[in-house]
Protein backbone atom coordinates (compact mmCIF):
# COMPACT_ATOMS: atom_id res chain seq x y z
CA UNK A 1 0.00 0.00 0.00
CA UNK A 2 3.24 2.43 0.06
CA UNK A 3 2.22 3.63 -3.15
CA UNK A 4 -1.39 4.33 -2.49
CA UNK A 5 0.33 6.58 0.58
CA UNK A 6 0.50 10.02 -1.42
CA UNK A 7 -3.27 9.99 -2.88
CA UNK A 8 -4.44 8.57 0.46
CA UNK A 9 -3.19 11.23 2.64
CA UNK A 10 -4.13 14.00 0.16
CA UNK A 11 -7.78 12.86 0.12
CA UNK A 12 -7.50 12.72 3.97
CA UNK A 13 -6.34 16.31 4.55
CA UNK A 14 -8.38 17.90 1.77
CA UNK A 15 -11.56 15.50 1.25
CA UNK A 16 -12.04 13.70 4.51
CA UNK A 17 -10.94 15.97 7.13
CA UNK A 18 -12.77 18.80 6.10
CA UNK A 19 -15.77 16.99 5.68
CA UNK A 20 -14.95 16.37 9.72
CA UNK A 21 -14.35 20.20 10.20
CA UNK A 22 -17.33 21.16 8.78
CA UNK A 23 -19.80 18.89 10.64
CA UNK A 24 -17.91 20.38 13.69
CA UNK A 25 -18.52 23.86 12.31
CA UNK A 26 -21.91 23.32 11.80
CA UNK A 27 -22.57 22.81 15.69
CA UNK A 28 -20.76 25.83 15.93
CA UNK A 29 -21.24 29.27 15.76
CA UNK A 30 -17.86 30.26 13.95
CA UNK A 31 -16.36 33.87 13.73
CA UNK A 32 -13.15 33.66 11.52
CA UNK A 33 -12.90 37.45 12.03
CA UNK A 34 -12.35 37.78 15.28
CA UNK A 35 -10.88 34.00 15.84
CA UNK A 36 -14.07 32.67 17.63
CA UNK A 37 -15.80 29.46 17.84
CA UNK A 38 -18.38 28.61 20.62
CA UNK A 39 -20.74 25.47 20.70
CA UNK A 40 -24.19 25.99 19.72
CA UNK A 41 -25.62 22.68 19.39
CA UNK A 42 -28.14 21.69 17.04
CA UNK A 43 -29.38 25.34 16.82
CA UNK A 44 -28.06 26.10 13.32
CA UNK A 45 -30.03 23.59 12.24
CA UNK A 46 -33.04 24.78 13.92
CA UNK A 47 -32.29 28.20 12.02
CA UNK A 48 -32.51 26.25 8.73
CA UNK A 49 -35.57 24.78 9.21
CA UNK A 50 -37.19 28.32 10.11
CA UNK A 51 -35.48 30.26 7.57
CA UNK A 52 -38.17 30.53 4.38
CA UNK A 53 -35.29 31.52 1.83
CA UNK A 54 -33.21 28.55 3.15
CA UNK A 55 -36.87 25.83 2.14
CA UNK A 56 -37.01 27.60 -0.95
CA UNK A 57 -33.46 27.22 -2.04
CA UNK A 58 -33.65 23.60 -0.73
CA UNK A 59 -36.95 23.06 -3.08
CA UNK A 60 -35.22 25.05 -5.56
CA UNK A 61 -32.47 22.40 -6.16
CA UNK A 62 -34.44 19.46 -5.54
CA UNK A 63 -36.85 20.57 -8.22
CA UNK A 64 -33.89 21.44 -10.55
CA UNK A 65 -32.43 17.70 -9.68
CA UNK A 66 -35.49 16.03 -10.12
CA UNK A 67 -36.01 17.58 -14.55
CA UNK A 68 -32.28 17.04 -14.23
CA UNK A 69 -32.62 12.93 -13.86
CA UNK A 70 -35.91 12.81 -16.36
CA UNK A 71 -35.26 15.19 -19.29
CA UNK A 72 -31.51 14.34 -20.16
CA UNK A 73 -32.43 10.34 -19.60
CA UNK A 74 -35.54 10.87 -22.35
CA UNK A 75 -34.04 13.57 -24.48
CA UNK A 76 -30.41 11.86 -24.62
CA UNK A 77 -32.12 8.39 -25.64
CA UNK A 78 -34.11 9.89 -28.05
CA UNK A 79 -31.26 11.71 -29.91
CA UNK A 80 -29.07 8.89 -29.02
CA UNK A 81 -31.56 6.74 -31.75
CA UNK A 82 -31.64 9.48 -33.83
CA UNK A 83 -27.36 9.77 -34.05
CA UNK A 84 -26.95 5.93 -33.81
CA UNK A 85 -25.61 5.15 -37.39
CA UNK A 86 -21.82 4.82 -39.28
CA UNK A 87 -21.35 7.05 -41.55
CA UNK A 88 -19.21 9.98 -41.23
CA UNK A 89 -22.10 12.50 -41.10
CA UNK A 90 -23.31 11.17 -37.90
CA UNK A 91 -20.28 10.50 -36.38
CA UNK A 92 -18.96 14.16 -37.07
CA UNK A 93 -22.63 15.71 -35.42
CA UNK A 94 -21.78 13.07 -32.56
CA UNK A 95 -18.23 14.90 -31.72
CA UNK A 96 -20.25 18.56 -32.39
CA UNK A 97 -23.28 17.41 -30.01
CA UNK A 98 -20.79 16.64 -27.08
CA UNK A 99 -19.36 20.18 -27.15
CA UNK A 100 -21.53 21.92 -24.69
CA UNK A 101 -20.31 19.18 -22.37
CA UNK A 102 -16.43 20.79 -21.99
CA UNK A 103 -17.67 24.32 -21.89
CA UNK A 104 -17.13 26.53 -18.65
CA UNK A 105 -20.83 26.45 -16.77
CA UNK A 106 -19.91 30.23 -16.36
CA UNK A 107 -19.68 30.56 -20.33
CA UNK A 108 -22.76 28.59 -20.91
CA UNK A 109 -24.77 30.44 -18.13
CA UNK A 110 -23.99 34.22 -19.79
CA UNK A 111 -24.84 32.42 -23.00
CA UNK A 112 -28.20 31.63 -21.84
CA UNK A 113 -28.41 34.76 -20.18
CA UNK A 114 -27.88 36.51 -23.48
CA UNK A 115 -30.37 34.53 -25.02
CA UNK A 116 -33.03 34.26 -22.87
CA UNK A 117 -33.03 38.06 -22.09
CA UNK A 118 -36.25 40.21 -22.61
CA UNK A 119 -35.11 41.51 -25.84
CA UNK A 120 -32.73 38.12 -26.17
CA UNK A 121 -33.27 35.88 -29.79
CA UNK A 122 -35.14 33.34 -28.13
CA UNK A 123 -38.26 35.95 -27.39
CA UNK A 124 -36.82 37.36 -30.66
CA UNK A 125 -37.64 34.01 -32.55
CA UNK A 126 -40.82 33.64 -30.74
CA UNK A 127 -42.26 37.11 -31.65
CA UNK A 128 -41.27 36.40 -35.34
CA UNK A 129 -43.91 33.58 -34.61
CA UNK A 130 -46.36 35.45 -33.41
CA UNK A 131 -46.21 34.68 -29.34
CA UNK A 132 -45.37 36.78 -26.91
CA UNK A 133 -42.32 36.13 -25.38
CA UNK A 134 -42.33 35.90 -22.02
CA UNK A 135 -39.93 37.50 -19.15
CA UNK A 136 -37.40 34.54 -18.56
CA UNK A 137 -35.17 35.93 -16.01
CA UNK A 138 -37.07 38.55 -14.66
CA UNK A 139 -39.50 36.62 -12.98
CA UNK A 140 -38.83 34.44 -10.09
CA UNK A 141 -40.59 30.78 -11.43
CA UNK A 142 -38.90 31.03 -15.31
CA UNK A 143 -35.53 32.34 -13.46
CA UNK A 144 -35.41 28.64 -11.73
CA UNK A 145 -36.92 27.58 -15.04
CA UNK A 146 -33.89 29.27 -17.10
CA UNK A 147 -31.31 27.67 -14.95
CA UNK A 148 -32.46 24.46 -14.94
CA UNK A 149 -32.64 24.71 -19.12
CA UNK A 150 -28.63 25.77 -19.34
CA UNK A 151 -28.12 22.60 -16.72
CA UNK A 152 -30.10 20.73 -18.92
CA UNK A 153 -28.76 22.11 -22.26
CA UNK A 154 -24.93 20.92 -20.72
CA UNK A 155 -25.97 17.25 -19.35
CA UNK A 156 -28.33 16.44 -22.93
CA UNK A 157 -25.14 16.83 -24.62
CA UNK A 158 -23.46 14.15 -21.93
CA UNK A 159 -26.19 12.25 -21.70
CA UNK A 160 -26.66 11.54 -25.88
CA UNK A 161 -23.04 10.51 -26.10
CA UNK A 162 -23.23 7.99 -23.73
CA UNK A 163 -26.83 6.55 -24.74
CA UNK A 164 -25.14 6.74 -28.52
CA UNK A 165 -21.51 4.72 -27.05
CA UNK A 166 -24.50 2.37 -25.19
CA UNK A 167 -26.59 1.74 -28.26
CA UNK A 168 -23.58 1.11 -30.39
CA UNK A 169 -22.53 -1.54 -28.18
CA UNK A 170 -25.76 -3.51 -28.76
CA UNK A 171 -24.47 -6.71 -31.14
CA UNK A 172 -26.92 -6.18 -34.44
CA UNK A 173 -27.50 -9.83 -34.69
CA UNK A 174 -29.84 -9.86 -31.56
CA UNK A 175 -32.35 -7.28 -33.46
CA UNK A 176 -31.96 -9.11 -36.74
CA UNK A 177 -33.17 -12.65 -34.29
CA UNK A 178 -36.38 -10.62 -33.22
CA UNK A 179 -36.93 -9.21 -36.27
CA UNK A 180 -37.16 -12.85 -37.82
CA UNK A 181 -38.99 -13.76 -35.03
CA UNK A 182 -41.84 -11.06 -36.07
CA UNK A 183 -40.94 -8.60 -33.31
CA UNK A 184 -42.18 -5.04 -34.13
CA UNK A 185 -40.08 -1.84 -33.20
CA UNK A 186 -41.63 -1.18 -30.57
CA UNK A 187 -40.98 -4.67 -28.84
CA UNK A 188 -37.48 -4.32 -29.86
CA UNK A 189 -36.80 -1.50 -27.96
CA UNK A 190 -38.90 -2.53 -24.98
CA UNK A 191 -37.00 -6.44 -25.14
CA UNK A 192 -33.21 -5.90 -26.24
CA UNK A 193 -32.76 -1.61 -26.57
CA UNK A 194 -34.04 -0.64 -23.22
CA UNK A 195 -32.66 -3.57 -20.77
CA UNK A 196 -29.27 -3.37 -22.68
CA UNK A 197 -28.54 0.23 -22.24
CA UNK A 198 -29.54 -0.07 -18.31
CA UNK A 199 -25.55 1.13 -17.43
CA UNK A 200 -25.77 4.25 -19.24
CA UNK A 201 -29.27 4.70 -17.49
CA UNK A 202 -27.48 4.41 -14.44
CA UNK A 203 -24.22 7.02 -15.28
CA UNK A 204 -26.38 9.39 -16.82
CA UNK A 205 -28.61 9.78 -13.82
CA UNK A 206 -25.99 10.11 -11.18
CA UNK A 207 -23.78 12.33 -13.27
CA UNK A 208 -26.77 14.58 -13.82
CA UNK A 209 -28.21 14.12 -9.92
CA UNK A 210 -24.66 14.90 -8.72
CA UNK A 211 -24.37 18.25 -10.94
CA UNK A 212 -27.88 19.46 -10.05
CA UNK A 213 -27.21 19.21 -6.13
CA UNK A 214 -23.81 21.11 -6.63
CA UNK A 215 -25.29 23.49 -9.15
CA UNK A 216 -23.25 27.16 -8.38
CA UNK A 217 -21.42 28.05 -11.05
CA UNK A 218 -24.58 28.06 -14.08
CA UNK A 219 -26.89 29.74 -11.39
CA UNK A 220 -24.00 32.55 -10.56
CA UNK A 221 -23.97 33.64 -14.53
CA UNK A 222 -27.42 33.19 -15.50
CA UNK A 223 -29.47 35.17 -12.98
CA UNK A 224 -27.00 35.67 -9.60
CA UNK A 225 -29.57 34.04 -7.40
CA UNK A 226 -32.22 36.31 -8.53
CA UNK A 227 -35.07 38.27 -8.88
CA UNK A 228 -34.51 38.58 -5.00
CA UNK A 229 -33.60 34.92 -3.88
CA UNK A 230 -35.99 33.07 -6.08
CA UNK A 231 -33.44 30.98 -8.00
CA UNK A 232 -31.15 30.69 -5.23
CA UNK A 233 -29.73 27.02 -4.57
CA UNK A 234 -28.37 25.42 -1.77
CA UNK A 235 -24.80 25.61 -3.11
CA UNK A 236 -25.73 29.45 -3.74
CA UNK A 237 -26.96 29.98 0.30
CA UNK A 238 -23.50 28.17 1.45
CA UNK A 239 -21.36 30.45 -0.07
CA UNK A 240 -23.30 33.55 0.81
CA UNK A 241 -23.58 32.48 4.60
CA UNK A 242 -20.37 31.13 4.58
CA UNK A 243 -18.31 33.93 3.14
CA UNK A 244 -20.52 36.99 2.68
CA UNK A 245 -22.16 36.95 5.59
CA UNK A 246 -19.48 35.68 7.64
CA UNK A 247 -21.63 33.19 9.49
CA UNK A 248 -19.77 29.55 8.81
CA UNK A 249 -21.65 27.81 11.16
CA UNK A 250 -24.55 28.11 9.68
CA UNK A 251 -23.28 27.75 6.29
CA UNK A 252 -21.87 24.54 7.53
CA UNK A 253 -24.96 23.26 8.45
CA UNK A 254 -26.32 23.81 5.28
CA UNK A 255 -22.94 21.95 3.87
CA UNK A 256 -24.10 18.67 6.24
CA UNK A 257 -27.70 18.82 4.92
CA UNK A 258 -26.75 18.96 1.31
CA UNK A 259 -24.09 16.06 1.59
CA UNK A 260 -26.72 13.71 3.52
CA UNK A 261 -28.70 14.65 0.85
CA UNK A 262 -26.77 13.99 -2.13
CA UNK A 263 -24.90 10.51 -0.26
CA UNK A 264 -28.86 9.51 0.19
CA UNK A 265 -30.06 9.74 -3.35
CA UNK A 266 -27.22 8.56 -5.21
CA UNK A 267 -26.79 5.69 -3.01
CA UNK A 268 -30.49 4.93 -3.28
CA UNK A 269 -30.26 5.07 -7.40
CA UNK A 270 -27.39 3.61 -7.84
CA UNK A 271 -29.03 0.45 -5.64
CA UNK A 272 -32.27 0.84 -7.80
CA UNK A 273 -30.74 1.16 -11.00
CA UNK A 274 -28.10 -1.66 -10.63
CA UNK A 275 -30.70 -3.90 -9.58
CA UNK A 276 -32.11 -3.50 -12.72
CA UNK A 277 -28.84 -4.09 -14.28
CA UNK A 278 -28.43 -7.19 -12.66
CA UNK A 279 -31.55 -8.73 -13.86
CA UNK A 280 -31.12 -8.84 -17.57
CA UNK B 1 -36.58 8.80 -45.14
CA UNK B 2 -33.18 8.54 -45.01
CA UNK B 3 -32.33 12.04 -45.85
CA UNK B 4 -35.16 13.03 -43.58
CA UNK B 5 -33.44 11.48 -40.54
CA UNK B 6 -30.07 12.93 -41.54
CA UNK B 7 -32.01 16.51 -41.41
CA UNK B 8 -33.40 15.91 -38.15
CA UNK B 9 -30.08 14.58 -36.97
CA UNK B 10 -28.41 17.59 -38.26
CA UNK B 11 -31.30 20.10 -36.61
CA UNK B 12 -30.75 18.94 -33.16
CA UNK B 13 -26.83 19.09 -33.30
CA UNK B 14 -27.15 22.69 -34.49
CA UNK B 15 -29.05 23.55 -31.69
CA UNK B 16 -26.56 22.56 -29.08
CA UNK B 17 -24.17 24.30 -31.25
CA UNK B 18 -26.17 27.40 -30.53
CA UNK B 19 -24.92 29.36 -27.63
CA UNK B 20 -21.24 28.40 -29.34
CA UNK B 21 -22.25 29.89 -32.20
CA UNK B 22 -23.23 33.11 -30.30
CA UNK B 23 -19.85 33.44 -28.56
CA UNK B 24 -18.05 32.89 -31.76
CA UNK B 25 -20.04 34.99 -33.80
CA UNK B 26 -20.04 38.02 -31.27
CA UNK B 27 -17.10 37.99 -30.48
CA UNK B 28 -16.02 39.34 -33.81
CA UNK B 29 -18.89 42.08 -33.89
CA UNK B 30 -19.03 45.76 -33.11
CA UNK B 31 -21.59 46.24 -30.26
CA UNK B 32 -24.31 47.95 -32.56
CA UNK B 33 -24.37 44.74 -34.32
CA UNK B 34 -24.19 42.71 -31.31
CA UNK B 35 -27.31 44.97 -29.83
CA UNK B 36 -29.31 44.77 -33.14
CA UNK B 37 -29.11 40.66 -34.40
CA UNK B 38 -27.11 38.75 -31.77
CA UNK B 39 -28.05 35.92 -33.83
CA UNK B 40 -26.46 37.03 -37.38
CA UNK B 41 -23.22 35.53 -38.68
CA UNK B 42 -20.50 38.07 -38.28
CA UNK B 43 -20.13 40.07 -42.11
CA UNK B 44 -17.40 41.87 -42.77
CA UNK B 45 -15.77 40.42 -38.98
CA UNK B 46 -13.85 43.04 -36.71
CA UNK B 47 -11.10 42.33 -34.46
CA UNK B 48 -12.19 45.22 -32.02
CA UNK B 49 -13.31 42.98 -29.31
CA UNK B 50 -10.19 40.72 -29.12
CA UNK B 51 -7.69 43.36 -29.32
CA UNK B 52 -10.05 45.42 -26.89
CA UNK B 53 -10.13 42.96 -23.76
CA UNK B 54 -5.90 41.24 -24.55
CA UNK B 55 -5.45 45.47 -24.30
CA UNK B 56 -7.91 45.97 -20.69
CA UNK B 57 -8.70 42.99 -18.81
CA UNK B 58 -6.15 40.42 -17.46
CA UNK B 59 -6.73 37.84 -19.85
CA UNK B 60 -3.30 36.75 -20.66
CA UNK B 61 -2.37 36.16 -17.23
CA UNK B 62 -5.14 34.41 -16.94
CA UNK B 63 -4.69 32.11 -19.54
CA UNK B 64 -1.16 31.55 -18.20
CA UNK B 65 -2.42 31.05 -14.55
CA UNK B 66 -5.13 28.49 -15.67
CA UNK B 67 -2.60 26.46 -18.10
CA UNK B 68 -0.07 26.44 -15.09
CA UNK B 69 -2.83 25.73 -12.97
CA UNK B 70 -4.21 22.69 -15.06
CA UNK B 71 -1.03 21.35 -16.41
CA UNK B 72 0.31 20.97 -12.72
CA UNK B 73 -2.79 19.39 -11.41
CA UNK B 74 -3.20 16.72 -14.18
CA UNK B 75 0.34 15.41 -14.32
CA UNK B 76 0.02 14.94 -10.30
CA UNK B 77 -3.33 13.48 -10.37
CA UNK B 78 -2.01 11.06 -13.03
CA UNK B 79 1.68 10.12 -11.07
CA UNK B 80 -0.81 9.30 -7.78
CA UNK B 81 -3.79 8.09 -8.66
CA UNK B 82 -2.36 5.64 -11.10
CA UNK B 83 0.30 5.01 -8.02
CA UNK B 84 -2.91 4.25 -5.87
CA UNK B 85 -5.00 2.52 -8.35
CA UNK B 86 -2.06 0.13 -8.96
CA UNK B 87 -1.86 -0.36 -4.62
CA UNK B 88 -5.27 -0.85 -4.85
CA UNK B 89 -4.88 -3.77 -7.23
CA UNK B 90 -2.42 -5.83 -5.96
CA UNK B 91 -3.18 -5.76 -2.51
CA UNK B 92 -6.12 -7.47 -1.10
CA UNK B 93 -5.73 -6.51 2.88
CA UNK B 94 -8.61 -4.49 4.47
CA UNK B 95 -6.38 -1.04 4.98
CA UNK B 96 -6.71 -1.32 1.13
CA UNK B 97 -10.14 -2.18 0.77
CA UNK B 98 -11.27 0.86 3.10
CA UNK B 99 -9.19 3.16 0.90
CA UNK B 100 -10.75 1.69 -1.82
CA UNK B 101 -14.18 2.07 -0.86
CA UNK B 102 -13.87 5.44 1.49
CA UNK B 103 -12.68 7.26 -1.88
CA UNK B 104 -15.26 6.19 -3.79
CA UNK B 105 -17.22 8.82 -1.96
CA UNK B 106 -15.43 11.28 -3.02
CA UNK B 107 -16.93 11.27 -6.41
CA UNK B 108 -20.43 12.92 -5.22
CA UNK B 109 -18.77 15.26 -2.75
CA UNK B 110 -20.43 18.78 -3.56
CA UNK B 111 -17.22 21.40 -3.50
CA UNK B 112 -19.79 24.26 -1.99
CA UNK B 113 -19.53 21.91 1.09
CA UNK B 114 -15.76 21.64 1.40
CA UNK B 115 -14.49 24.72 0.71
CA UNK B 116 -14.49 26.36 4.10
CA UNK B 117 -12.65 24.02 6.17
CA UNK B 118 -10.67 23.24 2.85
CA UNK B 119 -9.41 27.27 3.15
CA UNK B 120 -8.65 26.57 6.89
CA UNK B 121 -6.71 23.51 6.35
CA UNK B 122 -4.46 24.95 3.55
CA UNK B 123 -4.01 28.26 5.82
CA UNK B 124 -2.97 25.75 9.11
CA UNK B 125 -0.14 24.74 6.73
CA UNK B 126 0.44 27.98 5.26
CA UNK B 127 -0.70 26.99 1.33
CA UNK B 128 -3.89 29.33 1.57
CA UNK B 129 -4.26 32.11 -1.62
CA UNK B 130 -1.31 30.50 -3.47
CA UNK B 131 -1.05 27.87 -6.42
CA UNK B 132 0.07 25.55 -4.94
CA UNK B 133 -2.84 24.94 -1.81
CA UNK B 134 -4.91 24.97 -5.38
CA UNK B 135 -2.92 22.39 -7.35
CA UNK B 136 -3.20 20.26 -4.34
CA UNK B 137 -7.04 20.76 -3.26
CA UNK B 138 -8.12 19.80 -7.00
CA UNK B 139 -5.63 17.26 -7.31
CA UNK B 140 -7.43 15.66 -4.07
CA UNK B 141 -10.80 16.14 -5.38
CA UNK B 142 -10.45 14.51 -8.96
CA UNK B 143 -8.89 11.50 -8.06
CA UNK B 144 -11.32 9.41 -6.88
CA UNK B 145 -12.63 9.72 -10.20
CA UNK B 146 -8.85 9.07 -11.96
CA UNK B 147 -8.77 5.51 -9.32
CA UNK B 148 -11.69 4.82 -10.60
CA UNK B 149 -11.16 4.92 -14.63
CA UNK B 150 -7.46 3.22 -13.87
CA UNK B 151 -8.94 0.60 -11.94
CA UNK B 152 -11.56 0.20 -14.39
CA UNK B 153 -8.58 -0.39 -17.01
CA UNK B 154 -6.50 -2.18 -14.57
CA UNK B 155 -8.83 -5.12 -14.60
CA UNK B 156 -7.81 -6.21 -17.87
CA UNK B 157 -4.34 -6.35 -16.94
CA UNK B 158 -3.75 -9.93 -15.33
CA UNK B 159 -2.21 -9.58 -11.57
CA UNK B 160 0.22 -12.57 -12.93
CA UNK B 161 1.72 -10.15 -14.64
CA UNK B 162 3.12 -7.85 -11.76
CA UNK B 163 3.86 -10.62 -9.85
CA UNK B 164 5.47 -12.78 -12.25
CA UNK B 165 8.04 -9.60 -12.45
CA UNK B 166 8.31 -9.44 -8.84
CA UNK B 167 9.37 -12.99 -8.76
CA UNK B 168 11.84 -12.08 -10.97
CA UNK B 169 12.98 -10.05 -8.50
CA UNK B 170 12.03 -6.14 -9.55
CA UNK B 171 11.10 -3.92 -7.01
CA UNK B 172 7.03 -2.91 -6.82
CA UNK B 173 8.15 0.37 -7.68
CA UNK B 174 9.95 -0.45 -11.04
CA UNK B 175 7.32 -2.99 -12.01
CA UNK B 176 4.86 -0.24 -11.82
CA UNK B 177 7.02 2.13 -13.78
CA UNK B 178 8.26 -0.27 -16.38
CA UNK B 179 5.27 -2.39 -16.57
CA UNK B 180 2.30 -1.35 -15.44
CA UNK B 181 2.38 2.51 -16.68
CA UNK B 182 2.94 1.87 -20.05
CA UNK B 183 0.19 -0.42 -20.65
CA UNK B 184 -2.17 2.07 -18.91
CA UNK B 185 -1.65 4.58 -22.03
CA UNK B 186 -5.42 4.96 -23.08
CA UNK B 187 -6.62 5.07 -19.77
CA UNK B 188 -4.22 7.69 -19.06
CA UNK B 189 -5.74 9.85 -22.39
CA UNK B 190 -8.73 9.52 -20.70
CA UNK B 191 -7.83 10.96 -17.31
CA UNK B 192 -5.82 13.76 -18.37
CA UNK B 193 -8.56 14.99 -20.51
CA UNK B 194 -11.29 14.52 -18.89
CA UNK B 195 -9.46 15.92 -15.74
CA UNK B 196 -7.95 18.58 -17.73
CA UNK B 197 -11.24 19.73 -18.98
CA UNK B 198 -12.78 19.84 -15.24
CA UNK B 199 -9.98 21.73 -13.45
CA UNK B 200 -9.86 24.35 -16.55
CA UNK B 201 -13.67 25.01 -16.34
CA UNK B 202 -13.53 24.80 -12.38
CA UNK B 203 -14.55 28.15 -10.96
CA UNK B 204 -15.61 28.52 -7.01
CA UNK B 205 -12.15 26.34 -5.74
CA UNK B 206 -10.02 28.98 -7.26
CA UNK B 207 -12.41 32.07 -6.91
CA UNK B 208 -12.34 30.44 -2.26
CA UNK B 209 -8.71 29.44 -2.38
CA UNK B 210 -6.71 31.62 -4.56
CA UNK B 211 -8.29 35.00 -2.98
CA UNK B 212 -7.79 38.23 -4.73
CA UNK B 213 -4.46 38.96 -4.63
CA UNK B 214 -2.79 35.93 -6.17
CA UNK B 215 -3.87 36.54 -10.00
CA UNK B 216 -6.83 34.88 -11.30
CA UNK B 217 -7.92 32.24 -13.59
CA UNK B 218 -9.56 32.58 -16.80
CA UNK B 219 -13.08 31.72 -15.33
CA UNK B 220 -12.07 34.00 -12.38
CA UNK B 221 -11.70 36.90 -14.47
CA UNK B 222 -14.57 35.92 -16.50
CA UNK B 223 -16.79 36.48 -13.73
CA UNK B 224 -15.47 39.40 -12.35
CA UNK B 225 -15.29 41.17 -15.40
CA UNK B 226 -19.22 40.58 -16.28
CA UNK B 227 -19.76 44.12 -14.57
CA UNK B 228 -16.95 45.55 -15.97
CA UNK B 229 -17.85 44.94 -19.29
CA UNK B 230 -21.71 45.03 -19.39
CA UNK B 231 -21.25 48.48 -22.16
CA UNK B 232 -18.65 46.14 -24.09
CA UNK B 233 -20.56 43.56 -25.17
CA UNK B 234 -17.88 42.68 -28.36
CA UNK B 235 -14.68 42.56 -25.62
CA UNK B 236 -17.60 40.27 -22.79
CA UNK B 237 -17.86 37.75 -26.13
CA UNK B 238 -13.92 37.42 -26.99
CA UNK B 239 -13.56 37.05 -23.25
CA UNK B 240 -15.66 33.65 -23.22
CA UNK B 241 -13.99 33.17 -26.84
CA UNK B 242 -10.77 32.66 -24.63
CA UNK B 243 -11.71 30.84 -22.10
CA UNK B 244 -13.50 28.06 -24.09
CA UNK B 245 -11.01 27.75 -27.22
CA UNK B 246 -8.38 25.68 -24.93
CA UNK B 247 -11.06 23.10 -23.57
CA UNK B 248 -12.59 23.00 -27.02
CA UNK B 249 -9.01 22.50 -28.77
CA UNK B 250 -8.25 19.54 -25.88
CA UNK B 251 -11.72 17.74 -26.14
CA UNK B 252 -11.49 18.15 -30.64
CA UNK B 253 -7.91 16.17 -30.20
CA UNK B 254 -8.79 14.03 -27.96
CA UNK B 255 -12.39 13.39 -27.80
CA UNK B 256 -11.79 9.30 -28.48
CA UNK B 257 -10.38 9.50 -25.29
CA UNK B 258 -12.51 11.81 -23.39
CA UNK B 259 -15.98 9.72 -24.06
CA UNK B 260 -14.21 6.08 -23.43
CA UNK B 261 -13.30 7.71 -20.34
CA UNK B 262 -16.69 8.58 -19.40
CA UNK B 263 -18.10 5.51 -20.81
CA UNK B 264 -15.54 3.26 -18.68
CA UNK B 265 -18.26 2.43 -16.30
CA UNK B 266 -21.12 2.38 -18.77
CA UNK B 267 -20.48 0.16 -21.47
CA UNK B 268 -18.66 -2.79 -19.95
Amino acid sequence: MAMGAPTTALFAALVVAPIGITVHYSLNDVNFLRDEISWVGFSNYAKLWESGDFRHALYVTLLIAAASVVIPNALGLLFAVLLDAGSRLYTTLRIILFAPFVLSPLVVGLTFRWTLANDGSLNNALEALGIPGPEWIASPNLAVVSVGLALAWQLIAFATVIYVASLRAIPTDLYEAASIDGASGYLRFRLITWPLVAPAVTITTLISLISALKLYDHVVALTGGGPGRSSETVGLAIIRAGFTQNRAGLASSMAVLLLVITAATTVISLRVLRRREVEL
Amino acid sequence: MRQLRALLAIVVSAFFLFPLYLVIANAFKTDPEILRSPAKPPIGPTLDGMSGVLSVGDVTGGLVNSLLITGSTIALIMVVSSMLAFALHMSNSWISNTVGTVILFGLILPTPVILIPVFRVLKYVGLENSFPGLILFLCAYYAPFAVLVYRGFMRSIPRELAEAASIDGASLASIYWSVILPLLRPATASVLVICGVWVWNEFLPPLVLLGPLQGNTVTVGLFRSVGQFDVNYGQLFSYMLFVSIPVLVFYLLLQRYFVRGLTAGATK
